[in-house]
């Protein structure tokens, strides 16, 4: 498995609020991509509780079915976050978003909370797998709005979910079966709010390294105005060029 | 905060209530001697130049805004990074609050404090500013029920080239907002108008317009579902009234009143409309709209005085029509035929009283002296065969059937039941006239709505199950009816019941302090942690049991009840805590005996007992030993704190 995971503050916040982390968990593979809310650290802090605490939770809890393990983990940071943010007035309200993959060569389990996402590029396209808990991406979803009302929408920061704003949260939960040609991106929206969907595609389906790749994704963000951090995580067992 | 001067003048009492951005403090002005309210940004934001941004343009705009229905703004500074606005320091409840408290209010309420809301939101449109976020939690209801609109500006996203600058934000209330906020259109006066639409629905009936567990749910209603219309909640509301909350709540913006002046005309006019029906006898006429202009008057008048002994008792009821109309106090008339002369001389008066009256108010008699009034018509139990028939031909009126038509005991089939405007409403003379009919069904109606309050909840859903009637059963917390007990409900007892009228029980869920609370989770906690998760929750420890296992000493490795079980507040949870390398340790309290926890409503599940289930750790082989807390402190530990941290 080859994983390329990278981080950008972009070109306009003055902090990083957003988090990721890889780790091992025989025989899979654990990705975590987490974008934190809340003025002032509060949503580093957010961001940074998400990963550590899913971690420590998966960590001790391995015999539970993946699907199972990674809802409970997220209620269990969802709760810990939320208790901080009640402790600490100055984490008042904190937040983040959160999307993790359990990936192995022959599967790949997700959730998510929020508006950071999922893809899966096969042979057949990019496909996003999660779907983004955001106000405009709900009322875009339901017809409400049209592709151009959601682009414009000065509403498009609130998101209708997230871990660590409410006592209990939903979690959405995704598994799909990979082949070696498969490739796994989880991101936040600092990346899919300056690239289109198939932008990212094109970039991604360049006979390059990995991390070139990655890397290309997160320039051309940041050239086209990097107004959020970037967060990148992408895996696949396909040997490169 | 508290006890700190700022601008070496406002002394800082206590703390009074927060939002996402800023606290709000109780505080002292040393100079001029009185209360002031100040709005402190959060620390967070002391860095974030487009808040600080946004926070002084709050303050400027709300500071250009001098009514009596709105929260003023004295000052605004900053000391050492604290940025802050000092405003007039308001004692009250939020209407939400009052809401809360009173639940319905009287139209009359409603209709009062609607009124003083246009006024200051009339004025605020005036310099050219857009609220954006009227909601009963942004309004004060002070002494008197005078009501303050605040926060002017405070929820504006600013949005430079459709690009979202701002982070990410967690959504908030969403019941409030107008259906162009909702999709992301352009927001202006407008949108106002449609909020306040939705605060005089809730006040009115007590209910939110839309309401649902998912905030993007009610945004969607709000984009496109039709309110149900307030009379079919609360039946005593005006239907004028209920049109002018209905036409603030339009969904299309052009279709609202253009300006909160538009809508406070409308209140205004109705509310006088309604005085004047306080003072006046019952309507009694049945047959069409008469025109009472001066002009008219005098014709027939004289007509009178020529042919008094062939029709004067008909026009007789007409001239006191006539009478009634155009002075607002009407004193005795004289039922006596009286000479020419005098009846001159008061219609002379009466003209003059119209002259006067449209001086005062031309909003509602209309522009010129010689604008008449008509008067809507009865058609309550007339045919609606026979009254579409009746007025084909009158341009100026017409007739709207409402679809859904229904139950009635009083009318058969085909004909009209109810109407709006009423009877006797009057209308400018130079007005279309459209009258909506409800026509009966010819069922039976539902009868009345019982009384349930004291009763039982199951006894509640007895009686409405027999009456094949729907309900919401709505739980509330409450010191004095016991639980399971109705506190209240919608509509009251005594209103006309239709079949499809919503109904709404208001149970109570006993004191507030039986709250069930969510157990957190306490694996990998050391027992100070626990324990202290556990008092934040609102939870108490129970017993401690030491069980061998991998983990490090003195790390919990189990809870009874589970992570995100229900217990009631002040409930207690046992932990096992690890004794270390697997190993067996003898315990230090060996006794075993389950205590009894003090909780005053016995638990489902015996709180105390040695807990012999296997937890979500690797089981070992060893037996679970529980070590029993003393009864007024759970302080009692096989493991030593200080080994645990």
């Amino acid at each position: 498995m080859e994983i390329c995971a990278k981080t950008h503050q972009g070109m306009v916040r003055e902090l990083n609020e957003d988090s990721y982390a890889v780790s091992e968990l025989t025989p899979y593979h654990l990705l975590i991509v987490a974008d934190g809310m809340g003025g002032h650290q509060a949503g580093e802090v957010a961001s940074a509780m998400a990963v550590e605490k899913i971690r420590e939770y998966i960590s001790r809890h391995t015999e539970e079915s993946i699907p199972q393990l990674l809802e409970q983990a997220l209620h269990y940071a969802n709760e810990q976050i939320y208790i901080r943010s009640k402790e600490n007035a100055s984490y008042a309200a904190m937040g983040t978003t959160v999307v993790l993959c359990c990936i192995s060569d022959k599967e790949a389990y997700f959730a998510n909370v929020g508006d950071s996402r999922a893809y899966l590029l096969g042979l057949d396209g990019m496909e996003q797998i999660t779907e983004d808990h955001s106000l405009v991406m709900e009322l875009l979803r339901q017809g409400e709005i049209t592709e151009e009302e959601a682009e414009l929408h000065p509403q498009r920061n609130v998101i209708t979910r997230a871990l660590g704003t409410e006592r209990i949260t939903e979690v959405d939960l995704f598994h799909c079966e990979l082949t070696s040609e498969d490739m796994v991106l989880l991101c936040s929206d600092g990346l899919t709010g300056m690239l289109s969907d198939q932008e990212i595609a094109s970039v991604m389906w360049e006979a390059s390294s990995l991390e070139e790749r990655v890397d290309q994704l997160i320039e051309l963000a940041n050239e086209r105005g990097g107004y959020d951090n970037i967060t990148i995580i992408a895996a696949t067992q396909k040997k490169e060029g | 905060m508290v006890g700190k001067i700022l601008g070496e003048r406002y002394q800082v009492i206590k703390r009074i209530g927060g939002g996402g951005m800023a606290e709000v403090y109780k505080a002292r002005c040393t100079l001029l001697n009185r209360y002031v309210a100040i709005k402190v940004l959060r620390n967070e934001f002391r860095d974030d130049k487009e808040f600080i941004a946004r926070f002084n343009t709050e303050a400027q705009a709300a500071a250009s805004l001098t009514h009596p229905n709105i929260v003023s703004v004295y000052d605004v500074g900053c000391e050492a990074g604290v940025h802050y606005i000092v405003m007039e320091y308001v004692e009250g409840v939020t209407l939400k609050e009052y809401i809360c408290q009173n639940g319905v209010l009287s139209w009359k309420q409603a209709l009062d404090f609607t009124i003083q809301i246009c006024q200051a939101i009339d004025s605020a449109h005036r310099k050219g500013i857009v609220h954006r976020d009227i909601k009963p939690q942004n309004i004060m209801v002070c002494e008197n029920n005078v009501l303050k609109v605040m926060d002017f500006g405070i929820a504006r996203n600013l949005n430079k080239n459709g690009q979202t600058q701002d982070g990410k934000n967690a959504i908030g209330t969403v019941h409030y907002i107008s259906p162009e906020q909702a999709r992301g259109g352009y927001v202006d006066e407008k949108t106002d108008i449609y909020s306040i639409g939705v605060v005089l629905y809730e006040m009115m009936t007590g209910r939110l317009p839309f309401n649902h567990e998912n905030p993007v749910s009610v945004a969607i209603m709000h984009m496109q579902q039709k309110p149900t219309p307030p009379r079919e909640i609360v039946l005593s509301i005006p239907a004028a009234l209920e049109d002018i909350c209905l036409r603030a709540m339009s969904k299309e913006q052009v279709q609202r009143f253009q300006t909160a002046g538009e809508m406070l005309r409308s209140l205004r006019e109705f509310q006088k409309n309604q005085g004047i029906h306080t003072h006046s006898q019952p309507e009694e006429e049945d047959s069409f709209t008469k025109k009472y202009d001066a002009e008219q008057v005098r014709k027939r008048d004289t007509e009178y005085t020529k042919s008094k002994k062939e029709k004067g008792g008909d026009d007789m009821e007409n001239r006191e029509k006539v009478r009634k109309n155009v002075k607002k106090k009407s004193k005795k008339e004289n039922k006596k035929p009286i000479i020419a002369a005098i009846v001159t001389a008061v219609i002379l008066v009466s003209v003059l009283t119209v002259l006067l009256i449209n001086w005062i108010d031309p909003g509602f008699f209309g522009g010129g002296a010689k604008d008449g009034i008509t008067r809507i018509p009865n058609l309550i139990g007339k045919d609606l065969e026979k009254v579409l028939e009746e007025y084909e031909d009158e341009d100026r009126v017409e007739i709207i059937e409402e679809e859904d038509r229904i139950p009635s005991d009083k009318y058969d089939e085909g004909v009209i039941a109810a109407q709006s405007p009423k009877a006797g409403t009057k209308i400018e003379d130079n007005k279309k006239i459209k009258i909506k009919v409800i026509v009966s069904n010819g069922e039976k109606e539902a009868g009345k709505m019982p009384s349930f309050a004291g009763k039982t909840l199951t006894d509640a859903k007895k009686a409405l199950n027999k009456l094949g009637l729907e309900y919401e059963v709505v739980e509330e917390y409450n010191d004095s009816v016991s639980r399971n007990g109705i506190i209240r409900q919608i509509p009251k007892a005594g209103t006309k019941l239709d079949k499809d009228v919503q109904i709404i029980l208001y149970v109570s869920k006993g004191e507030e302090k039986d709250e069930e609370i969510s157990v957190p989770y306490l694996i990998g906690m050391s027992q100070t942690q626990a324990k202290n998760a556990l008092k934040e929750a609102g939870l108490k420890l129970g017993s401690v049991t030491v069980k061998p296992s991998d983990e490090p000493v003195g790390t919990v490795i189990g809870q009874d009840p589970e992570y995100q079980d229900s217990v009631r507040e002040g409930g207690s949870v046992n932990i096992v805590i690890s004794s270390g390398e697997g190993e067996e340790e003898p315990t230090k309290a060996p006794t075993a005996e389950p205590t009894v926890e003090p909780t005053a409503e016995p638990t489902a599940e015996p709180t105390a007992e040695p807990t012999a289930e296997p937890t979500v750790e690797p089981t070992t082989t060893s037996e679970p030993v529980a070590i029993t807390p003393e009864p007024q402190t759970a302080e009692t530990v096989a493991v030593p704190e200080e080994v645990t941290e």
